[in-house]
């Protein structure tokens, strides 16, 4: 697995973070925020992505930040998982045989993709006129891009999937991948989410929602479950994963760091931004059917609570029903007190999270949880590292316009 | 006549200098007649149209499209930008 978030560029920094509490979130520096009432962000060190030498070098930095990540975050995935990279001689090489076995797929989500490309651009066409527009804008902003370099770089010539399914995105491109890989298509791909949207009219839109927190103090928000929770903090992050079936997995003695053992999506909700804990319920009882398991035998939910007041209540809502009648519940974490809400990436966030509190058998904190909201009184929160058996780990994730999806994650 | 000589190396170099920095590479193998689409590793037709908007901020220059589309050698390009700076001057 490769991450890039606020915690740092490894998914041993991200662990490391969580256990600790420590918070990714600080004043932002990507542009002026005096107009804005919400002036924090969980902003990566851009000093900590680099890329080695490669195709596309000189237009990868010509990339809006989510692509670069992306492509950061997936390079470090291949690294981890000992797959063989392409050479630069297989690069220089002829064009594969048609009859050449198509070998991995590349499956990502971006909901907003370049909209800091895109407000700088129209910013620059207003300031110099349209024939100052750089030719590299439209490649740079495109939803695709990350997909795309992902797989060019890496001469991965299977399909490239771009799932813009708003902030469960990259839950359901590790889903379609996981799909892919049951069906015998693809016998590996790399799959996750990527997203960096720290710019102006990303604040005006959403505080125009009141989705942002207005709290003043960074190390104090977001604030998932607590009662004075007032919004969420813009988080950039990306994660991606190697997916590969367990037989060739097993076969060339790679690491596994868990199993994808349930997925599901459906749609539905009573408000176009909300969250329906009807719909959101039957999203994850889907998917843990899928994984073949019962509600009672999932040990935790690492939650999209994003720390907005509705959102949050509407999850655990939907995670008491799930849960009833069984007779244990599962615990429930939220890492947005530590990243920030990473739109697209929330899922795949939750899941490199899941992965390691797998292998570590720990519960991460809620960071920044001091007094729950009192609904919530019957739900078992994590407020502190939690050391305790985790075999199976659910995932949610969910998008404006009624889009939900769950992952389940088992000790492999 | 040798004032003008010196002027166009002078100009040639710092067009070669921003050229390398623009490709983040040594270019330093470019010579006058060297064709500006084919000899310059590694560009592209979008690195080229990025190119001419560095390079007018470089110089402070405006580029006429229909001009800088027919030039081809990295000559051209230096009379192009010695005649636009001449142009310049006599304005001033």
């Amino acid at each position: 697995m490769g991450v890039v978030c606020s915690l740092g560029a490894t998914a041993n920094d991200l662990w490391q973070g969580l256990l600790a509490g420590r918070s990714g979130i600080g004043p932002l520096t990507r542009f002026d925020t005096c107009r804005f009432r919400s002036r924090y962000a969980a902003q990566i060190d851009d000093t900590l992505v680099t890329f080695p030498p490669g195709p596309f070098q000189f237009e990868i930095k010509r990339m809006s930040a989510f692509v670069r990540y992306a492509l950061f975050a997936a390079d470090r995935a291949l690294e981890d998982s000992g797959l063989p990279l392409a050479t630069e001689d297989d690069r220089r090489a002829e064009e594969l045989p048609p009859d050449h076995p198509s070998s991995g797929a590349v499956f990502l989500g971006v909901a907003m993709g370049g909209l800091p490309s895109i407000e700088a651009g129209v910013l620059r066409q207003e300031r110099k006129g349209p024939r100052k527009t750089s030719p590299f804008l439209i490649p740079s902003l495109i939803p695709n891009m990350a997909a795309s370099t992902i797989a060019l770089r890496h001469r991965i010539d299977g399909e490239q999937m771009t799932i813009a399914g708003a902030c469960a995105s990259g839950c359901q491109a590790l889903g379609h991948a996981m799909r892919a890989i049951q069906s015998g298509a693809r016998s590996w791909a790399l799959a996750g989410g990527a997203e960096a949207v720290t710019t102006p009219i990303t604040y005006s839109g959403f505080e125009a929602m009141n989705a942002l927190s207005r709290c003043d103090d960074p190390s104090t928000t977001p604030r998932p479950f607590d009662r004075a929770r007032d919004g969420m903090i813009v988080g950039e992050a990306a994660a991606v994963f190697v997916l590969e079936d367990r037989a060739h997995a097993e076969a060339r003695g790679a690491v596994v760091h868990g199993e994808l053992t349930g997925f599901a999506t459906n749609s539905g909700c009573d408000d176009l931004t909300g969250i329906s804990p009807r719909h959101a319920a039957r999203c994850m009882s889907s998917a843990l059917a899928d994984a073949e398991v019962e509600p009672d035998a999932t040990d935790c939910v690492f939650a999209q609570a994003s720390g907005m007041v509705q959102g949050d209540a509407a999850e655990i809502e939907a995670v008491r029903y799930v849960s009833a009648g069984g007779r244990r519940k599962p615990v429930v974490t939220s890492i947005k007190g530590h990243t920030g809400y990473a739109f697209a990436a929330n899922g795949p966030m939750n899941l490199a999270s899941a992965l390691m509190a797998l292998r570590h058998q720990v519960v991460p904190p809620t960071s920044k949880l001091e007094e729950a909201d009192p609904s919530f009184a019957d739900v078992d929160i994590a407020r502190e590292a939690r050391v305790t058996e985790v075999r199976h780990c659910l995932i949610n994730a969910f998008g404006f316009g009624g889009i939900n999806a769950s992952l389940v994650v088992s000790r492999a | 006549m040798i004032q003008d000589q010196d002027r166009d190396q002078e100009l040639f170099d710092k067009l070669v200098k921003h050229i390398g920095e623009f490709m983040e590479a040594d270019v330093s193998y470019l010579t006058p007649d060297a064709h500006l689409g084919t000899s310059i590793e590694g560009m592209s037709s979008l690195k080229m149209v990025e190119l001419l908007l560095y390079l007018e901020d470089c110089f402070g220059l405006e580029f006429e499209e229909s001009v800088v589309g027919g030039l081809e050698r990295v000559q051209d390009l230096v009379d192009y930008i010695r005649d636009l700076q001449n142009a310049g001057q006599q304005l001033a």
